[in-house]
């Protein structure tokens, strides 16, 4: 091997290189030379290797879900996008669709999330709600067995009746 | 950068991405997603935390494809850049040599076997994406003293 390609080597720029620790002049260098001599491109490709080995020491594996979420976000993002107006005359067109003003400055964007957030406030609206519910129902369940009560007296004020008239 | 704004530019960004760009965002994330894991996770050392960094940065991977897949680039290389720039404002803080010298024991699984020296100096330029000028301005050293020990660095980690 030349000297000055060894010594090159030998400097430790191409560990620099590797890392991204170099300048940007020495980043065109170091491509220079990779370009101009095979023994700088092999130790390249060997620290590239030996990077990759550094890392899959370290690797430590994602969750199995997190690629999913990752790519419905990339997706949602995407198809929000396509709704976008490709041109100006959509934008009139879709905001006199959609009563949307052109110049609002809002994106229309579709959460993923199946949650909502809403005021403290509804709870207690939800605790009224709930409990006048139960009240009707007890009303009604009242007012039906007075009714059914009353129904069966008519039935026996009207069985009396036809008894005293067949008894005269 | 405001995170409406940040919104935006993703949404202009997003009407350029085809299903193939996704496709080969997905394999990057199989091939390189582990790593990128444990390199993070060595830096947050919170492996919560760096989940939300790994996806977020494989958010920005289909709009730089072209960086990653260009011929002749290393995209572990990359992809770290891409972690790196993520993380400045918040880990990569701008940190003297003198700090950097208590800073490397968070690495010491990896590092262990290198001396202070040369764990200063791989640290340095692995973890905070410091350049060998800088750390030789630091350490008051030469930058042609600082690429040696960061390649007997290297030699020694291949070695040991």
């Amino acid at each position: 091997m030349d000297k000055r390609i060894h010594d090159y080597i030998e400097s430790g720029i191409l560990e620099a290189f590797v890392t991204g620790a170099t300048s940007a002049n020495e980043e065109r260098e170091v491509l220079q030379m990779k370009k101009q001599f095979p023994e700088v491109e092999q130790a390249l490709n060997e620290l590239e290797i030996d990077m990759e080995k550094l890392a899959m020491r370290m690797a430590s594996p994602p969750p199995p879900q997190l690629w999913d979420r990752i790519e419905s976000e990339i997706n949602g993002l995407t198809v929000t996008s396509k709704h976008l107006p490709q041109h100006p005359g959509d934008e009139s067109q879709r905001s006199s669709q959609h009563n949307h003003k052109p110049d609002s400055g809002f994106i229309e964007v579709e959460g993923s999330s199946t949650h909502m957030r809403i005021h403290k406030v509804w709870r207690w609206v939800f605790a009224a709600v709930f409990i006048l519910g139960k009240v009707f129902l007890g009303f009604a369940i009242y007012y039906y067995l007075e009714n059914r009560q009353a129904k069966e007296n008519i039935q026996e004020l009207k069985l009396e009746i036809r008894q005293l008239k067949s008894n005269r | 950068m405001t995170p409406s704004l940040s919104v935006n530019l993703n949404i202009e960004k997003a009407q350029h991405l085809t299903n193939s760009d996704i496709l080969a965002t997905r394999a990057l994330f199989y091939r390189y997603g582990s790593w990128l894991l444990g390199y993070i996770v060595e830096i947050v050392k919170d492996h919560e935390v760096a989940e939300q960094y790994l996806a977020d940065i494989f958010k920005e991977v289909p709009y730089k494809l072209n960086e990653l897949n260009s011929t002749g680039s290393d995209s572990w290389k990359q992809l770290r850049m891409l972690a790196q720039a993520r993380l400045k404002t918040a880990y990569n803080r701008n940190l003297s040599g003198k700090e950097l010298f208590s800073e490397r024991l968070k690495f010491d699984g990896v590092v262990s076997g290198l001396t202070i020296e040369q764990q200063i100096v791989f640290c340095g330029v692995y973890y905070y994406q410091k350049s060998t000028a800088i750390l030789a301005h630091e350490l008051n050293l030469t930058d042609a003293e600082v690429k040696k020990i960061l390649r007997e660095a290297f030699i020694m980690m291949k070695n040991g």
